[in-house]
């Protein structure tokens, strides 16, 4: 699909489409929006070819298809890597990137218009991921090891890290502020605008019509749910948020969580960690001191400390642990 | 005649305390030298995403720390609409 830009205040918005969703930049200065989106677009195409698990020829799929011996890998994958499982060791183990077999059984293993009208197979059993404990890696040489068996899945960090690489990257070469939003996904890179970049918060990145906004000067905005990237695998309905503990889709609690941190990697891991953790979630974002709006499957919203949200809609944070 | 024997078996003893203490230095020796650079060892992930950083990408992405922060600026409300949404995808 071709790119498109309009005018949004002083700011200028282009979107396109990338790794199977859309992208968007804002930037603070409209001249610098075309060598803004060539830096974006440069930087899609080198998160795709290095983590993609649905490109035969990403360097992730080989490094998959050699699960059980170690093998060189440029510095892009090992970056990919260190941040899933640095991300892995943050959430306790509720973001794991072994969870890779665990999305093939579910038959998430190709590109998701193909999964989307649903696959054939049965629920596989419950069993516990290798864990990102097993996977060894050594920076130095840039050699990764990963068990027999195994494959990582870097869907959870991956695009929240090309969002970051990219918002650094054109605020670095090009001077301007700027928002990248990647599926969602959004960084902060340089000077934002007075309130922030405006950003909608919606079930889907593609909602017409957010019902709240929210602005952001730094860091990162990301959400996860369960709503969009849902199939039926033989009788069941399985959605692609895996639990690590089970390898089976996370328990339906949080319909949309959404969260701001320090970076578009960390706001999307807590993002995705607060959907496997379910009811729980409240009280750990709010031990983190991170600011979140988590909207249940049944429409009610909670929030933490430090959301912007309506009066109306605030509910005191819940501290029951399940 | 029994001083010098028992002189001869505390000769032999001490001898081969000696051989065995050369033995066990040997083989402790060996056992170090297998451990020196050069010899790499699997590193658990966790201690290598800690410290790495931002190796080979120089943008300055702290993302590979192993921890969750909030941003250092507030977040605001906006007036909806919004240019850009989030939400899943």
């Amino acid at each position: 699909m071709p790119p498109a830009s309009a005018r949004a205040g002083t700011q200028r918005v282009y979107r396109t489409h990338a790794l199977g969703t859309i992208a968007e930049l804002v930037v603070t200065d409209g001249a610098a929006l075309v060598a803004a989106s060539e830096l974006l677009q440069s930087e899609l195409e080198r998160i795709d070819r290095t983590a993609s698990r649905f490109r035969g020829d990403s360097e992730l799929s080989r490094l998959n298809a050699g699960a059980g011996t170690e093998m060189h890998v440029s510095a892009g994958l090992l970056e990919a890597i260190e941040v899933a499982l640095a991300m892995a060791e943050a959430t306790g183990g509720l973001v794991d990137p072994t969870v890779g077999a665990a999305m093939d059984r579910l038959g998430y293993d190709r590109d998701f218009s193909e999964v989307l009208p649903g696959v054939d197979g049965q629920l596989p059993a419950a069993h516990a991921a290798p864990g990102w404990r097993s996977v060894s890696v050594d920076p130095e040489r840039r050699i990764v090891g990963i068990p027999e068996g195994a494959a990582l899945d870097l869907g959870a960090t991956a695009k929240a890290l090309a969002a970051d690489r990219a918002a650094t990257t054109i605020h670095q070469r090009l001077g301007c502020g700027v928002l990248v939003s990647l599926g969602g996904d959004a960084a902060v890179g340089g000077p934002a605008p007075v309130g922030g970049f405006a950003i909608g918060i919606a079930d889907t990145c593609t909602s017409p019509a957010a019902p709240e906004a929210v602005g952001i000067s730094s860091g990162g905005l990301a959400s996860s749910g369960i709503g969009v990237r849902r199939w039926r695998l033989g009788t069941h309905q399985v959605h692609h948020i895996v639990d690590p503990a089970s390898c089976l889709p996370s328990v339906p609690c949080w319909r949309t969580a959404s969260t701001t941190a320090a970076t578009c990697v960390q706001a999307n891991a807590a993002s995705t960690a607060a959907v496997v953790l379910g009811e729980r979630a409240v009280a750990w974002l709010e031990e983190l001191g991170l600011p979140a709006r988590l909207v249940r499957v049944d429409g009610s919203v909670a929030y933490t400390s430090g959301w912007p949200a309506p009066d109306a809609e605030r509910q005191m944070p819940e501290t029951n642990i399940r | 005649m029994r001083r010098d024997s028992a002189l001869t078996r505390l000769s032999s003893i001490t001898t081969g305390i000696g051989i065995a203490i050369m033995v066990a230095v040997g083989a402790l020796g060996i056992y170090v030298g297998k451990a020196l650079p050069g010899h790499h060892a699997a590193s658990t992930a966790g201690t290598s995403a800690a410290t790495s950083g931002n190796t080979g990408s120089g943008s300055g992405v702290s993302g590979a720390q192993s921890s969750l922060n909030p941003p250092s600026t507030a977040t605001q409300s906006a007036p909806a609409p919004a240019p850009v949404t989030s939400g899943s995808s």
